[in-house]
């Protein structure tokens, strides 16, 4: 294999994954929950199963939390990397799917910064990087990096063709 | 050619131009005969009914009165619409701006769409039948990809106005490119000729396409007649009049086109815009130039296309099981009637089929009928469709990649549809529109071909891609690719077997409650009845999905065996074999990021997947190819890297 590029993202935005996916799991678990507990309880009339769907759900509701919370961020971190040469993007990301991504900047099209508010809250901003058919995002990188990731790109693209 | 300005523009800058009257009635007929087809069909109940109370001589109203109030209603609808396409027709223009063509739209909503001419990817136009018997059509305008990929669709324009808002358009993206906006000179109704300067080009371009180097074979040169319109007195070239829409003169074609071909539309893009060739060297886009190949499909062909299409046989197929599933369930259901139906039930399912197939085929066959690509220039075009008629083109610069695809039954006899990938833009005025269905295999150059003359035609149409790497070249997929492919094919990603699995699931779960006296049957009979269905069920259901995971075996083994990539200076290939294939080129300067994909099962054997991603389609392609060695998928990611 090749080596990895040399890149990581700023170790905050480990934090940010936290809070975004500690949001969305809410959401789904209190969605699931709006269906589970009134069955279980329905259940509880009929034979008394009603107590051990709770528990089950309750046990996945804690392994969930634990495994994007605690688990998940530090492997996801270690295994996102990126690095910007003379004329091109290498990105290599994720854990068990694998993948990695050479983007020749004479393709990019637009380079953006985008902030969320969580991203806000840690002066974080994530870098967009747009081909003609597709976006590859940076996320998580401090404010000044960013900017100078994004004039960069900006500048190696300016010699890209707008058509395509 | 002294003081001949390249940049003759027949279109005002600035000003509003509207589409063709037609559109106020032609929109609302069509919209008015769905209306009927549809009422028809939904009251045909109705209808028996009154009839049956006519016969009975106790109808509720007076059946000519009835007719009287129906007409009266479809001609109040129909007033009504035309109506509002007048409303809409009068808000509807399109304008040519400095920099960018604009589209306006919208009687309550306003809209407009602009789209700069450097961005103007293609200029498609397409007519359905009432669209080409009133002689107009609607043109499409494809911008670049990207984010802000946006499309145009302007419909009822006259075939004369389409053309030259083609070569218009890429006659102002020239400019534009060149930036001698300042440059262009409009010249009022340049197209019919009254202007010296063009005529003089005109005679030139004319002298040059007779003087044009003729390939050998089938190629067709069609040197401008011109005639004079014997209903308003307008000279033209092409085969329609140009201000009034009459058909040329049967004597014109006959006597430069041998092949017996319809009258051709872009023939009578006349090279207005003239020779701006000159001064930019080759990138000229359009119609002015001779047609340096053509060819069409033989009907043997045109038949074989419709016969190994996969579209209707599947549907025939689908419609043929679904009609096997209802009989069986009636036989389950009514005793009386089953000896009845099982009579008559297997004529119905294979005439079903066949019905559906037959039509299927006449869809296909009037889809493809009339088919022509021709090079022009630096343009492939394409023309197609025996009622509706299709016409596009792809500059060669623009062509994102070649696809060359086969089918199970065109593999067995060693055909294989060519196309080319191109950006689609998802249009936002009309997204159901019919070229989806086309665009999604990108334009097809080829319907049905003989793969070792493929080589032939894509050296005639594109002979740019002459140093694509080929087949033979390919390296193999290593040997672990094999045990993979067939564990992938036939185990993990078979559909089959979870089918199996299901009702040999759902059976189980019926014996236990059968066993449990659950369900309770009238009868021993019933009972003994109802076992041999379920056995005989099971067994089928087995059957076929045995012999379906045994095709996926075989499929793989052909895929790990016959599958391979290659790459040499300026081409990608990926080439998936199985029992359809398809091999996809993609040129070096067309690759908008590659990628190399792994999972753990791949990195334990040192696999990954190839991915090419293309801007081809509305939004992207990405061909794959699984199971590479990890140092090619290296060697791959360094190959797409700018080279300095």
């Amino acid at each position: 294999m090749k080596e990895m590029p040399a890149n990581q993202l700023d170790p905050r935005v480990k934090a940010v994954w936290r809070i975004n996916d500690a949001i969305w799991i809410t959401i789904i678990v209190a969605c699931c929950a709006l269906v589970v507990v009134p069955l279980s309880f329905a259940l509880d009339e009929g034979g008394g199963l009603g107590g051990l769907v709770r528990i089950v759900f309750l046990v996945v509701i804690v392994l969930v939390y634990v495994v994007w919370l605690v688990v998940l961020p530090p492997i996801r971190f270690v295994r996102w990397r990126y690095e910007v040469s003379e004329d091109y993007l290498d990105i290599a990301k994720g854990i068990i799917w694998r993948k990695r991504y050479t983007i020749p900047f004479i393709r990019v099209q637009n380079t953006d910064t985008r902030q969320g508010p969580i991203l806000r809250v840690f002066k974080l901003a994530s870098v967009t990087v747009s081909t003609a058919a597709k976006e590859h995002e940076i996320p998580g990188l401090d404010f000044e990096t960013a900017e100078r990731l994004r004039d960069r790109a900006a500048e190696l693209a300016r010699l890209a063709r707008e058509d395509v | 050619m002294e003081g001949a300005n390249p940049f003759v523009a027949t279109f005002e800058t600035g000003r509003h131009y509207k589409v063709h009257r037609s559109y106020v009635w032609a929109g609302p007929a069509v919209a008015i005969g769905a209306v009927i087809v549809v009422g028809a069909l939904n009251s045909i109940q109705a209808i028996v009914e009154l009839a049956a109370a006519a016969r009975a001589g106790a109808l509720p109203f007076n059946p000519l009165f009835a007719v009287l109030v129906g007409l009266v209603g479809l001609a109040v609808l129909f007033g009504i619409m035309v109506g509002l396409y007048e409303l809409a027709w009068r808000n509807m223009s399109y304008v040519f701006d400095e920099r960018e063509f604009s589209y306006y739209s919208g009687i309550i909503t306003k809209r407009r769409v602009h789209v700069p001419y450097a961005r103007v990817q293609s200029v498609n136009h397409r007519a359905s039948i009432l669209q080409r018997i009133v002689g107009v059509c609607t043109v499409t305008i494809d911008s670049a990809g990207g984010s802000s990929n946006r499309g145009v669709r302007v419909p009822f324009l006259r075939l004369e106005t389409s053309e030259r808002m083609r070569a218009e358009l890429f006659m102002r993206k020239a400019a534009v490119e060149a930036g001698m906006e300042a440059a262009i000179v409009y010249y009022p109704q340049a197209d019919t000729g009254t202007h010296e300067g063009v005529q003089a080009e005109r005679a030139q371009i004319a002298q040059r396409r007779s003087a044009a180097p003729v390939a050998p074979g089938r190629v067709v040169a069609s040197a401008p007649v011109s005639w004079i319109c014997p209903q308003c007195g307008n000279r033209n070239q092409g085969n329609f009049c140009g201000s009034c829409g009459a058909k040329a003169p049967e004597a014109m074609p006959a006597a430069t086109q041998p092949a017996p071909q319809q009258p051709n539309a872009l023939d009578q893009v006349a090279g207005v815009v003239g020779d701006w060739r000159g001064l930019y060297g080759g990138a000229s886009t359009f119609g002015e130039q001779s047609v340096s190949y053509e060819y069409g499909l033989s009907n043997r062909e045109l038949l074989l296309t419709a016969v190994s299409h996969d579209t209707p046989l599947a549907v025939a197929l689908i419609v043929g099981l679904s009609f096997a599933v209802m009989l069986a369930f009636m036989l389950l259901i009514q005793d009386e009637v089953a000896l009845f139906l099982s009579a008559i039930g297997l004529p119905v399912v294979v005439g079903s089929a066949i019905v559906t197939w037959v039509f299927g085929l006449i869809t296909v066959l009037l889809s493809y009928g009339n088919f022509r690509a021709r090079r022009r220039g630096s343009r492939i075009e394409i023309e197609r469709g025996l009622l509706a008629r299709e016409s596009s083109g792809i500059d060669i610069q623009r062509v994102q990649s070649i696809e060359i695809r086969q089918s199970f039954i065109r593999r067995c006899i060693g055909y294989c549809e060519v196309s080319l990938g191109r950006i689609d833009t998802a249009n936002e005025q009309n997204s159901s529109n019919n070229n989806s269905k086309m665009n999604a295999k990108g334009l097809v150059i080829h319907p049905f071909v003989k793969l070792n003359k493929v080589d032939e035609i894509l050296d005639g149409l594109a002979p740019e891609f002459a140093g694509r790497p080929r087949v033979e070249n390919c390296t193999p997929l290593p040997k672990q690719a094999m045990r993979r492919a067939l564990l992938r094919r036939c185990i993990w990603y078979n559909w089959a077997l979870y089918v199996v699995i299901g009702v040999v699931v759902c059976w189980a779960i019926a014996a236990v409650a059968v066993n449990a006296g659950d369900v309770t049957f009238a009868s021993m009979t019933a009972r003994a009845q109802y076992d041999r269905f379920m056995i005989v069920v099971l067994a089928l259901v087995v059957v076929i999905c045995a012999g379906i995971t045994v095709a996926r075996g075989f499929g793989a083994v052909l895929w790990a065996r016959h599958s391979g990539y290659a790459w040499n200076q300026r081409y990608v290939l990926l080439a998936n074999d199985g029992l359809s294939t398809s091999q996809s080129i993609v040129p070096r300067q067309k690759i908008q990021a590659a990628a190399t994909r792994s999972n753990p099962f791949q990195r334990r054997l040192s696999l990954v997947t190839l991915q090419v991603v293309t801007a081809a389609g509305t939004n992207s392609t990405t061909s794959r190819l699984l199971d590479v060695p990890a140092e090619a998928g290296a060697a791959y990611l360094d190959w797409v890297k700018p080279r300095r």
